[in-house]
């Protein structure tokens, strides 16, 4: 027997937890690159992969923005029915610009104690006017400033809030609105909005049901390509499991792999549905043209891009995660 | 350090190993010999905890391994350094990441990192060839790269599983220097190897596998005896 004492050293560092969550922090990042890297190892595959991610997240997107559009152009709003209410004309062209918008806002304040009403606004005679020439296009501000005196009455806009009871509140609501002084008559479509709003909901279903599809389908491609990569790195994971590597860390390079699949097919989802938009731009030029009509395009905003840049990658770590925490345990050198 | 208790190891029916015991001492250096199937790599795999007896219990360190799990088998990997024959050295690192696989895992500051891979690599005498990748290197210096990496994050224990087995006999007798170098430093050596004009030469215990059961140099107190009735019993056996 031996007698001299052992002169090993630790053999897990002793650090202090700065260094540690350090050491920590510098072992993901290296991974993050290294998973980043092995991407580009393989162009050609790597770019299939990616192609199919985008194509699956673009799908719903694009279905999304026409939604969205679609319901932009008919004027149809989510938030709930609209309702228009015209106020008198004023007697005169001094009362019109002075105190008789100021009648009107109190007018809108009043109109928004009334129940049912989720949203007012009041709009001046002076502001329907330059909608309209927004509307009508560049070739009708001729005609309209050959008019003597502004022809539109200033109107209180009333979005009534969504309910069981959307037609009865929305009668009520219009008979008590029209019983006031100042206002000539109201106007609503009832049975138009319930209509639209049946079909945007029936869409956004469909929209919804695909979103999921798809999404299953991303977390899939992505499955199968952290499987074929943990398959093609069998040797570097045993080797490391011998020298103490724990199933986490054995897990790491994949669940790098499966975020940056998703983070980069979503980013190239994005620049394709931004390209479509664009497109579409492009294309509604003539058609604007020859309807004289200004068509305000509603692109991707920055929100719901963030949204979809991040359930993506995180799809991309789940479908990295179910995979590897079944192939990666059962690979133990024999 | 490593202590076997009534170890038996079945495969299928088939007995690896039977009914084990011996003690091996902090700092001992002893060989695991028996021909090929005799079950030397299954006694080395029980340390590991690659395998599981199928009764008696392996101890490390008076601590049994029964019930280590999970990710506390990975860290009782990073206290043994284990050689292999066929070293598993990954062809797609340099000679130095390789060398800086254990450290890595055991999340080591990459300071320390380059310090220490620096010094195993200087200790295998295989400084000067960081930067090469293991294809490039002779089946000697290979199996020093191996060695380098067992030894990087100063393991206690140290394993080797026929670490001569693909080398002439003079690069085997520098690696068996290099091996016994470590011992002197203070670290526990078990080698399992049939080099048996190798083991003559060193004065150390040899533990005799034959057929899953040992026969010889199960105690410390047999090593004299053992030593000298080795080349005996081994030439009856082999």
């Amino acid at each position: 027997m031996r007698d001299t004492p052992l002169k090993q050293g630790a053999t897990s560092p002793a650090l202090s937890w700065r260094d540690q969550l350090r050491v920590w922090r510098d072992s993901h990042r290296l991974f993050a690159k290294q998973s980043f890297d092995r991407l580009w190892e393989k162009p050609l595959a790597t770019l299939v992969t990616l192609t199919m991610l985008a194509i699956a997240i673009a799908l719903p997107t694009l279905l999304h923005l026409g939604v969205k559009n679609v319901s932009s152009w008919v004027s149809y709003s989510d938030s709930g029915l609209e309702m228009t209410a015209y106020l008198h004309m004023p007697t005169s062209q001094v009362q019109a610009n002075t105190d008789f918008n100021s009648e009107g806002q109190a007018l809108a304040l009043r109109v928004a104690q009334l129940s049912g009403v989720k949203q007012v606004e009041f709009i001046s005679a002076q502001d329907a006017l330059l909608r309209l020439e927004v509307i009508a296009g560049a070739g009708s501000i001729d005609i309209i400033d050959s008019l003597p005196a502004n022809p539109l009455p200033a109107a209180i806009r009333v979005v009534v809030g969504q309910g069981p009871e959307l037609a009865s509140t929305a009668n009520a609501l219009a008979q008590k609105i029209e019983a006031l002084p100042e206002v000539e008559s109201v106007r609503f479509n009832l049975e138009w909005f319930q209509k639209a709003q049946a079909i945007v909901q029936l869409v956004l279903r469909i929209n919804l049901a695909a979103s999921v599809l798809l999404g299953m389908g991303v977390v899939l491609v992505i499955g199968n390509t952290v499987r074929v990569s943990i398959a093609s790195r069998r040797e570097e994971i045993l080797v490391a499991k011998l020298v103490g590597a724990t199933n986490a860390y054995a897990r790491r390079p994949f669940l790098y792999l499966g975020v940056w699949l998703g983070a980069t097919g979503a980013a190239m989802a994005l620049i394709i549905s931004f390209a479509c938009m664009y497109a579409l731009t492009y294309y509604m030029k003539p058609l604007e043209a020859a309807y004289s009509t200004n068509i305000s395009i509603q692109h991707l905003s920055a929100n719901t891009a963030l949204v979809i840049f991040l359930a993506s990658a995180s799809l991309g770590w789940v479908g990295s995660w179910v995979i590897c925490s079944n192939q990666i345990s059962k690979l133990e050198p024999e | 350090m490593i202590e076997f208790k009534s170890v038996s190891k079945v495969y299928r029916g088939q007995r690896a190993l039977a009914d084990l015991s011996f003690l091996l001492d902090r700092g001992e250096m002893a060989f695991l010999t028996g021909h090929s199937g005799a079950g030397k790599s299954t006694l080395l795999k029980l340390i590991m905890l690659i395998e599981r007896p199928s009764a008696g219990e392996v101890l490390i360190d008076g601590k049994t391994l029964t019930k280590v799990r999970g990710s506390n088998i990975a860290r009782l990997r990073r206290n043994i350094g284990f050689v292999y024959q066929s070293h598993h050295l990954l062809s797609d690192r340099n000679v130095f990441e390789n060398v800086a696989l254990p450290l890595m895992v055991a999340g080591f500051h990459h300071r320390d990192i380059a310090r220490r891979v620096r010094a195993a690599l200087d200790k295998v005498g295989l400084l000067s060839k960081e930067k090469q990748s293991p294809a490039t290197l002779s089946g000697g210096e290979q199996q020093r790269v191996g060695i380098a990496r067992a030894v990087v994050n100063k393991p206690p224990i140290l394993l080797a599983d026929e670490p001569t087995g693909n080398l002439d006999p003079q690069l085997s007798a520098e690696i068996m220097q290099l091996l016994h170098d470590f011992n002197n430093a203070g670290v526990t050596l078990l080698i399992a190897t049939h080099d048996l004009a190798l083991i003559a030469k060193m004065p150390h215990r040899s533990l005799i596998l034959r057929q899953g059961q040992l026969i010889g140099g199960t105690h410390l107190s047999d090593n004299v005896a053992s030593e000298r009735a080795a080349p005996v019993d081994l030439s009856g056996h082999l």
